[in-house]
């Protein structure tokens, strides 16, 4: 028995390896039907963004909604967009403020993952344009000082004097987007992203900031870029089906040399 | 498989990226009134104060107790108005009464400036001046160089002669 382990070892390894390739060797006994079109679904894929009700949920302070869709364009182009709305209220160190507004973001998504036939799994790069609009109010705020002496009284009084509501400032940013789409069960899509985005237009209050951006969130001291995820569920409506294009030959009719 | 790898290191790396350290204010501060003292005789010469002690009237903790010649002091940012007690301890010149106290208001507005995430709104004054009567105790004269305090390094605000 032991004589024989390793041989019977490599065997049921190369048995395993073999059943992976099948599509690829010169099986004699299948035959290729080539006759036969490959269609390809074009439709619509409308959906929503998951985390942000998700933590609407969980934040008292925080509420959100973001629909999102894409249609096929072509094979692996997509025309995409997300429209969407937030609502934060955060508590720095030493102020108040509530940030609210919408958002519209356009762009494509470019599909690089080779699907295997009648699927539409993506894994792909995206830019977008996005466009916010949206207010700040300041709530609350304590004056910064670092010398103590007078600290007990200065923080014992309400402030009012620089508080104010900013409504209909606007920002403009472009992302990047690297993102996944597989679909759950029929017709059903589950995405995730990760987005870069890089701010092009800002309108910052008087004696204020824009310190987070309904659509762009966080903004960052001295830099135009924020990070994003977002997970998503999506619908697939089809609208018309395309032939599929052959890129390689892989389903040539099999000529035995 | 393996080609998508570095697209899951991307979900990793913005993690760390966008742990920005902007939760230290070091971009901004409430400015603190300079104040330099002065001969009363020999205008243009700085002259220390012998023991020189200030405190806000309605506290009784010490600002400061030292010997010399120039010195920032806060101003309340929750009032118009701050008065100070400054108190000369001189046993050189007059050793039967050595200790001689001053009481001067200061008077401004204070105008609040938001400057980061990290520090929130700092105060800065203007119009500053002051209802101090002179001569005083010690205190020959005060003059207020300038009226606007926004930057503490490169302003004198307050002369005063003694």
């Amino acid at each position: 028995m032991l004589k024989y382990t390793i041989s019977i070892g490599v065997l049921l390894f190369v048995v395993v390896v073999n059943a992976q390739t099948k599509e690829k060797k010169n099986t004699p006994k299948i035959v290729k039907d080539t006759t036969a079109i490959k269609y390809e679904k074009y439709g619509l894929r409308i959906g929503v963004d998951l985390s942000k009700p998700i933590r609407s949920l969980l934040e008292e302070s925080y509420s959100g909604l973001e629909w999102v869709g894409d249609y096929r364009w072509s094979q692996n182009l997509y025309l995409a967009a997300e429209i969407g709305k937030e609502k934060r209220t955060a508590t720095e160190d030493f102020f108040n403020y509530t940030s609210k507004g919408n958002y519209l973001k356009a762009g494509i998504n470019l599909n690089s993952y080779n699907n295997w036939y009648g699927m539409q799994n993506n894994i792909y790069f995206g830019f977008r344009y996005a466009f916010g609009q949206f207010s700040q109010e300041l709530n609350s705020y304590t004056i910064y000082n670092s010398n103590p002496y007078f600290r007990e009284e200065d923080n014992a009084i309400t402030r009012t004097a620089a508080l104010g509501k900013w409504n209909s400032l606007n920002a403009q940013w472009l992302e990047i987007i690297f993102g996944l789409k597989t679909e759950l069960f029929s017709n059903v899509y589950l995405g995730t992203s990760l987005r870069i985005g890089y701010i092009t237009q800002n309108e910052n209050p008087s004696n204020f900031r824009n310190l987070w951006i309904p659509g762009f969130q966080k903004v960052t001291e001295n830099s135009n870029i924020g990070f994003q995820f977002n997970y998503t569920i999506s619908y697939r409506i089809t609208f018309y089906h395309r032939k599929k294009k052959e890129k390689k030959s892989k389903e040539k009719p099999e000529t035995k040399e | 498989m393996k080609k998508y790898f570095p697209f899951f290191l991307l979900w990793i790396n913005p993690f760390y990226i966008s742990c920005e350290k902007d939760d230290i204010c070091v971009s901004g501060d409430t400015p603190l009134m300079v104040v330099v003292f002065y001969d009363k005789d020999n205008r243009s010469t700085k002259k220390a104060v012998n023991g020189l002690a200030i405190t806000s009237k309605d506290k009784n903790q010490n600002l400061t107790l030292e010997q010399r010649d120039s010195i920032a002091i806060p101003l309340k940012t929750s009032s118009k108005t701050t008065t100070f007690i400054l108190t000369k301890n001189d046993n050189s010149t007059n050793p039967m009464n050595p200790v001689k106290k001053d009481e001067v208001p200061f008077n401004y507005l204070v105008e609040e400036k938001f400057i980061s995430r990290a520090c929130g709104f700092v105060a800065h004054y203007k119009e500053l001046n002051t209802s101090f009567s002179s001569p005083g105790t010690w205190i020959e004269e005060i003059e207020i160089t300038t009226s606007i305090i926004q930057l503490q390094n490169i302003a004198v605000h307050v002369k005063i002669y003694h």
